[in-house]
């Protein structure tokens, strides 16, 4: 396994490439302050000159980062990068023709999909923050991401807003704020902690580079960069990154490539770029932490009953508080320890159960995705039934990984690239009521929105289809959960289940848009067409 | 019932005319509905025009789904989320009946990942195909599907009452409903409207009937 800080899936050797691939699309930056700013095109001349300008970093603007490898020591203090909104790429000029070769998720953006990926009641789009939930007034969204100083991002927003005031290429429609929670507690530790006091970030596609493994040892077979970025299926590979490691994520089958075409001449806009849906999530931390003591107390009673009249109950050695319950929900323990690897079985196992309370002992980071939910050879490691990990929750949700599901060929045809940073102060049990929001601010990419991010939403998170056991179940913690029809199965070996119910939605969408990531080469096309389409002129993307 | 006569017809044509212009019809799309009752035991009644009519023609499109059944078979075992299928010829046209779960688009996309190639078979001989092989145009013969897939109506029921829920005329609600299949007519290929379904039980998936009569899923 490797650990230097490559965008995987391309070799080194791959520079012109990289130079193409906006930054955050195939590496999470790590970086602690970030500012979405989301904006309208005001000028269309005017806009797209300030896009060529922050492309190649000139009249005074930062540049946009690419996916060129950092050296040691030259991670840079701020990033840019940028999605564009289909009523943006119209705005920016982008011909009727051009934009119909999108595909047509990404043409009606994430306001009308809204029902498809659960945003309804009240987090459907009328109820979205600054005019989010109107497809047709949001244009482009910037992102700053600043390594380690709040100043800096500043700095960055300050130049490009100012520039944009007087050029009036841009007017903004919000800027949306983020932090890591070490910025608010002075720990390192809190790097990666979110909302509901969950340490995110650990699972990710995982790529290779130049041979090896990128990323933390992983159970599952490694991701195709196809599956993110558009129009790298046809890459013959090398001896270190074979071809098939460049496929989408349902393989022989190839997405629509958006593209202008003049004459003879046609740019493929999507090449080395992805779609995201960008989604702003409102997160009840007060009410999932009651829910939390609540089931407690819930499911322990009723063990003890179920002991007291010689009911199976399970492992009495098992201390069902809080912090169990929260890791029967997501799949993780709240310090980041997949139940998978910390799991109780009848009998035991000495080295590999924890029995509580609390959080068990940290794994090594590069531990925390080395993983599945079934195993042939060793029965205590198999997990068909969820007695460790439940089916119904929400890791096993997003990613079955190797379980059986439903649509037999379907496993690891949906993998996101997830890049997530929390808004809003740490929740202070003491001060519950202190009128902050807080959430999470995540970009959610794939090759294609509808096949890849709308199916697990959908299918898996709030139908339950994967699975009979959990259809008609939504996902416990980023599910559309109502009161009234909630409900989580907790698998127990050799007892009946305990379920949970009356539990309400416990995160709420304020925001969502559909972006297109392109590449370099299609924003200086986006930047100024008729050069790129003047035969002897044209940019061809680098494939 | 008789057939309209000549001055019938031009009466008809005439009303719909005029109906047309003050109040334009739409064909109701699909909405999205994350309540599980409205994503199981879905029917999709896909009807595919032949290109070559004749016996010769027809015989050759048999001879090819047959070469395909068997693919078909494995492929629709692989997705488990199909409950029944049934390839028919209706006139001159092949029909593919089916009750399914979830997503139309997911399962559209999940028969072209596992029985793509069956379909890059048969397609040939249906008139106005889709881009092929379907592997390569998968949004194309998502959509190509969709537009050959029967409008359901919930008949009487929403056929009844269409229109805006404040103005449920009677007159206006059966001028709307006339104007609805003058539409669906006018429509490149016509789309054809299914009226009603039938189950003699609650709706559950493919997975969850084999699971509970312990038959594997």
């Amino acid at each position: 396994m490797t650990t230097i800080d490559l965008p995987p899936g391309v070799t080194i050797s791959d520079d012109t490439i990289l130079a193409d691939i906006q930054g955050n699309i195939l590496r999470g930056y790590n970086m602690r302050f970030v500012r979405h700013i989301v904006v309208r095109v005001a000028n269309p001349a005017a806009a797209r000159a300030s896009i060529a300008a922050i492309v190649t970093g000139t009249n005074g603007m930062p540049t946009l980062t690419t996916a060129e490898v950092w050296e040691e020591g030259t991670k840079p203090a701020t990033c840019v990068n940028v999605g564009i909104t289909a009523a943006g790429l119209g705005a920016l000029g982008l011909r009727p023709d051009w934009l119909a070769t999108f595909p047509d998720e990404f043409l009606e953006g994430a306001p009308h999909r809204a029902r498809k990926v659960g945003d309804i009641a009240d987090s459907a789009p009328e109820h979205w923050i600054d005019g989010l939930g109107n497809a047709d007034h949001v244009h482009l969204m910037w992102t700053i991401h600043a390594l380690e100083h709040r100043d800096a991002l500043d700095e960055v927003a300050t130049r490009l807003e100012s520039a944009w005031a007087e050029s009036q290429a841009f007017t903004v429609v919000t800027r949306i704020d983020g932090a890591t929670f070490d910025t608010y507690t002075g720990d390192a530790a809190d790097r990666d902690t979110v909302h509901f006091g969950y340490r995110d970030s650990i699972s990710q596609p995982r790529f290779v580079v130049k041979g090896q493994y990128a990323g933390r040892a992983d159970a599952q077979p490694i991701a195709s960069v196809g599956t993110v970025l558009l129009g790298r299926i046809d890459d013959p590979g090398t001896a270190e990154v074979p071809a098939e490691h460049y496929r989408t994520s349902f393989p022989g089958v190839t997405w629509q490539m958006p593209e202008a075409t003049e004459g003879s001449v046609t740019i493929e806009l999507g090449v080395n770029g992805c779609f995201s849906a960008f989604r702003m999530m409102e997160q009840d931390v007060h009410g999932f932490e009651q829910f939390l003591e609540r089931s407690a107390l819930e499911v322990t009673t009723e063990l003890d009953r179920r002991r007291a009249v010689g009911e199976p109950a399970g492992p009495p050695e098992i201390v069902w508080d809080k912090e169990r319950i929260a890791a029967k929900l997501m799949g993780r323990w709240r310090n980041g320890v997949p139940l998978s690897l910390s799991h109780w079985t009848v009998g035991g196992d000495a080295e590999s159960s924890f029995t509580g309370p609390g959080l068990p002992p940290p794994l090594a980071d590069e531990n925390l995705n080395d993983f599945d939910f079934l195993d042939d050879e060793i029965a205590a490691l198999d997990d068909s039934d969820g007695t460790h990990c439940p089916i119904g929750s929400h890791i096993r949700r997003a990613n079955p990984r190797d379980g059986r599901i439903v649509q037999r060929s379907a496993n690891y045809t949906r993998p996101l690239v997830r890049r997530g940073v929390p808004y809003g102060p740490p929740y202070d049990p003491a001060n519950p009521n202190d009128g902050h929001r807080r959430g999470l601010l995540g970009h959610f990419m794939s090759a294609s929105l509808i096949a890849q991010f709308e199916a697990v939403m959908y299918d898996w998170i709030n139908i339950g289809l994967h699975d009979p056991r959990v259809t008609r179940t939504n996902d416990p913690i980023i599910g559309a959960n109502r009161e009234a029809t909630s409900s989580f199965e907790i698998p127990l070996p050799g007892a009946e289940p305990v379920v949970l119910t009356g539990f309400p939605r416990f995160i709420q969408t304020v925001g969502s848009i559909y972006l297109f990531c392109p590449s370099v080469t299609a924003l200086r096309f986006l930047a100024n067409p008729e050069a790129a389409l003047t035969p002897g002129r044209k940019e061809t993307p680098t494939r | 019932m008789t057939t309209p006569g000549l001055g019938e017809r031009l009466l008809i044509r005439a009303l719909t005319a005029i109906w047309r212009r003050r109040d334009p019809p739409q064909i109701p799309v699909r909405v999205f509905s994350t309540n599980p009752s409205d994503n199981i035991q879905i029917p999709m009644n896909l009807v595919m025009p032949l290109a070559d009519g004749s016996p010769f023609g027809r015989a050759k499109l048999i001879q090819a789904l047959a070469g395909a059944v068997q693919e078909v078979i494995a492929g629709l075992d692989n997705t488990q989320i199909v409950h029944f299928a049934r390839f028919t010829i209706v006139g001159d046209n092949l029909c593919m009946f089916s009750f399914y779960d979830g997503d139309f688009a997911n399962y559209i996309r999940d028969f072209i990942y596992n029985v793509g190639s069956a379909f890059d078979a048969l397609l040939p001989f249906i008139n106005d195909a889709p881009p092929l092989p379907v592997e390569q145009y998968p949004d194309d013969f998502i959509e190509w599907v969709r537009t050959r897939d029967a409008l359901q109506l919930d008949y009487p029921a929403s056929a009844l009452a269409l229109g805006p829920a404040d103005d449920r005329d009677i007159v206006k609600m059966s001028r709307r409903l006339v104007l609805l299949i003058d539409e669906c007519q006018r429509t490149d290929p016509p789309t054809n409207v299914q009226l009603f379904a039938y189950r003699s039980y609650p709706g559950y998936t493919v997975a969850q009937i084999r699971h509970a009569l312990e038959i594997g899923w």
